[in-house]
């Protein structure tokens, strides 16, 4: 009686329906249960939005490195940023961990992004001050967006390893304070730029 | 029977879900091909006419090109979407060719759920939108004219040459493999002219056939697309040694004696049809235990065992016992010899060219690139065999067959797109943040500035670009060792200094050793991990300036220093 009920026909339906409903549910749900990626971009770019030249991170005392730093957000929701700009010259120095670069910072900007929204954070970036002594170089004062800051940079006269960094810290709701990483929906990333430049003699006019 | 038409509309639907999971899941094409691909035809939607060579054949590129332009929709949604589904259609021919092999239309339909499902079939035929997709289904419908021909009908000649022209014009490798099976089928029917089992006329005909198709592929090739072909025929010449050759072409010419004497055999012994679950049994046992006897004994690496062990084990589980099951029934029912020649004539060729390509150095990892084609070729036989292990059973046994058939099936199909963890370290998934950042890299970057980046982010760079980028790696990615900074870095595992070549490096995640990645270079090469140093070495070289980060991608300047190049003159 069965078998006559479940011949080739009745098999190859209910392998073709079973394969069916197992094959699209298994497959809903792994398109259900894939991350919706969310991201911060932020990258450097001259005044008209390309990369900067080989000639423009050589400066003379005086000079001005214009560039600016642009952020995209795609965090799904509204975030509020705060971005730190560092002067160093050791290597010793890692922007990515939460306490910094140490006393070289010269300013903060703060800034509020919407979803899929864009920032631009212009930078006129001007050591106005520094001096030679024996075999180094000592930046003794930067002039960042028309604010002049003292610092204390040092670094050997023949291999300058000079550099501004940009450091992008994210407000947290949870701990109520801005913090270095931010989560894509799978894992963290800290997000920081730099910049190495050299320092000519003479000044730049 | 009565619901053919529903059963075939219930398979392509399957085959279209499964193909469609990463673009519904990501939103954008998947995988790093498609990125290659639709590179070449943005300059066309641009300019009207293609701009560049188009490798492996033209006939997807003008496709992809004329469904953007005719539906008004955008590349990215038309590979997305439209071609995942349109290369889903290759399950139409398995269920023809089958049905018009062995006129047995539930082994039809079991062979187009398996040509829905199977993994490797998948990722071929519109899982990524590559080339091999639209050759199968070319070289599908051939295959259905090939295998029962009436030369004296006018209209079905046509339909065969078109058939052709389009596996001629779509893939190359699917052209070499539909030429090769052919030769197999021709050499079987001129051992049969020799032993006076087949008439002379039908050996002159495969000769015309095969030798037509010969000189047509061979003109395409060397005149139409000879960038990427001449080229991996010169990359195997090159690597040859008169052993590996007389090795691969001895184990070759063995499977096809093989072959040729199955096809002679009036009556198969049924021993194992009727033990199919032991047969599965062993069949899994046999297929774990190799791959971990050759990672033991250090012939297989612990990457290379993941992948095998993942993708393999299911598809040898359910193909072996089907493929012993049905080649036993065909050859106890009395199926006409030429019928079986050619069903057996594809999968020997597809076989034998991979034992061939295995044995070469450098170039046993391109033999990857022939089981899609044989496990399709093998669909009629595995159709048959599913079908007669259910004649065989009872019907409450039946029930469980179909039960544990579908349980199969939804293994292969849930292995079809592989992280990286199970795939060498490759990632052909992308993400958001990395189209965004090729995207502001292709704005930022001038186009002559030399880039270097791997094989995955230089394909998104080309497709932003419009192929408009320096990408220095890519020059010479076919045939020297090794990218620019990236791959050599990651085969020295350790970072190497910046060649005065490169201006800019685009590094992303997934080629980091800590996360299983991989650089993405030729694949008939080893692909190395970038060690984790690298990323600190650019982060903190004097010079290296890191000018965007997207999280998952990053693109580092590379600035020549003039202390480097001469000494400092005075003091500021």
């Amino acid at each position: 009686m069965m078998s006559a009920e479940f011949g080739d026909e009745s098999f190859v339906i209910t392998l073709t329906v079973l394969s069916a409903v197992l094959v699209i549910c298994f497959l809903g749900f792994q398109i259900l249960i894939a991350p919706n990626q969310r991201y911060i971009v932020m990258y450097l770019a001259s005044e008209d939005g390309k990369a900067l030249s080989q000639d423009a991170t050589v400066l003379h005392q005086g000079d001005q490195l214009r560039i600016q730093v642009i952020f995209e957000n795609h965090m799904a929701c509204q975030i509020r940023l705060k971005l730190e700009t560092f002067i160093a010259s050791n290597l010793s120095s890692d922007p990515t961990t939460s306490d910094g670069v140490g006393e070289f910072r010269l300013q903060d900007q703060d800034l509020i992004l919407d979803d899929g929204g864009t920032s631009t954070a212009p930078m006129m970036l001007t050591v106005t001050r520094a001096r030679a002594e024996g075999d180094s170089i000592i930046i003794e004062e930067v002039e960042m967006n028309g604010v002049k800051s003292p610092v204390i940079v040092e670094s050997s006269l023949r291999n300058q390893t000079l550099r501004f960094i940009f450091r992008a810290l994210v407000w947290s709701d949870v701990e109520g304070k801005y913090v270095p990483e931010w989560s894509d929906g799978q894992s963290n990333h800290s997000s920081w730029l730099q910049i190495w430049f050299e320092l000519l003699p003479g000044d730049g006019s | 029977m009565r619901h053919w038409r529903t059963l075939v509309a219930c398979v392509l639907m399957i085959s279209i879900a499964v193909r469609l999971v990463p673009s519904l899941s990501y939103g954008h094409p998947y995988g790093f091909d498609v990125f290659d691909l639709m590179s070449r035809v943005v300059p066309a939607l641009r300019t009207g006419k293609f701009m560049t060579d188009l490798p492996q054949g033209p006939l997807l590129y003008s496709l992809l090109s004329e469904l953007t332009m005719l539906s008004g929709v955008s590349l990215e949604t038309i590979s997305s979407f439209i071609a995942p589904g349109i290369l889903a259609l290759s399950t139409l021919p398995a269920i023809i060719y089958t049905k018009k092999a062995i006129n047995d239309e539930s082994a039809a339909i079991v062979a187009g759920l398996l040509a829905a499902t199977t993994s490797v079939i998948v990722h071929q035929t519109g899982g990524t939108v590559v080339w091999e997709g639209l050759g199968t289904i070319f070289a599908g419908f051939a295959l259905t004219f090939l295998i029962q021909p009436n030369l004296r009908n006018p209209k079905e000649m046509v339909l065969l040459c078109m058939t052709m022209a389009g596996v001629l014009f779509s893939h190359h490798l699917t052209t070499m493999n539909v030429l090769l099976g052919l030769g197999v089928a021709m050499l079987f029917t001129m051992v049969s002219v020799a032993r006076r089992e087949t008439s002379v006329k039908e050996a002159y005909k495969q000769i015309l056939l095969t030798v037509l198709l010969g000189v047509a592929a061979l003109l395409i090739w060397v005149f139409v697309i000879p960038s990427s072909t001449i080229e991996v025929i010169d990359l195997t010449t090159a690597s040859m040694n008169i052993w590996t050759l007389v090795a691969g072409g001895f184990l070759a010419a063995i499977l096809i004696a093989a072959s040729y004497r199955v096809i002679n055999v009036r009556r198969a012994r049924g021993f194992w049809t009727a033990r199919p679950f032991t047969l599965a049994l062993v069949a899994f046992f046999a297929s774990t235990a190799v791959p971990l006897l050759l990672y033991f004994s250090g012939g297989m690496s612990a990457e290379m065992l993941r992948m095998t062990l993942y993708m393999g084990v299911p598809l040898c589980v359910v193909y072996i016992p089907l493929f012993v099951a049905g080649l036993v029934s065909v050859i106890n029912s009395r199926i006409e010899s030429r019928v079986l020649m050619f069903l057996l004539a594809f999968p020997t060729a597809c076989a034998s060219l991979t034992i061939f390509l295995i044995l070469q150095p450098g170039l046993g990892v391109l033999a990857y690139r022939e089981i899609s084609f044989l496990l399709y070729s093998l669909l009629p036989i595995e159709g048959v065999g599913l079908m007669e292990i259910v004649r065989r059973g009872t019907p409450a046994r039946r029930y469980v067959v179909a039960f544990i058939v579908a349980y199969s099936i939804l293994a292969l199909a849930s292995t079809s797109y592989p992280s990286r963890n199970y795939l060498i370290g490759l990632d052909e998934t992308y993400q958001p943040s990395d189209l965004r950042a090729s995207k502001i890299i292709v704005n930022v970057v001038p186009s002559t500035a030399p880039i270097d980046a791997d094989v995955r982010m230089g394909n998104l760079i080309f497709y932003f670009s419009g192929r408009d980028i320096n990408w220095v790696s890519n020059v010479t990615y076919w045939t020297s060792p090794g990218p620019a900074w990236l791959g050599k870095s990651a085969m020295a595992g350790h970072p190497l200094d910046i060649p005065p070549n490169v201006s800019f490096i685009v590094l992303s995640e997934t080629m980091l050793k800590s996360n299983g990645g991989v650089v993405v270079d030729l694949l008939s090469r080893k692909l190395y991990p970038l060690p984790d140093e690298a990323l600190t070495y650019l982060e903190r070289r004097p010079g290296v300036s890191k000018v965007a980060d997207a999280g998952t991608t990053l693109l580092f300047q590379v600035v020549r220093r003039q202390a480097e190049e001469t000494p400092r003159r005075a003091k500021p």
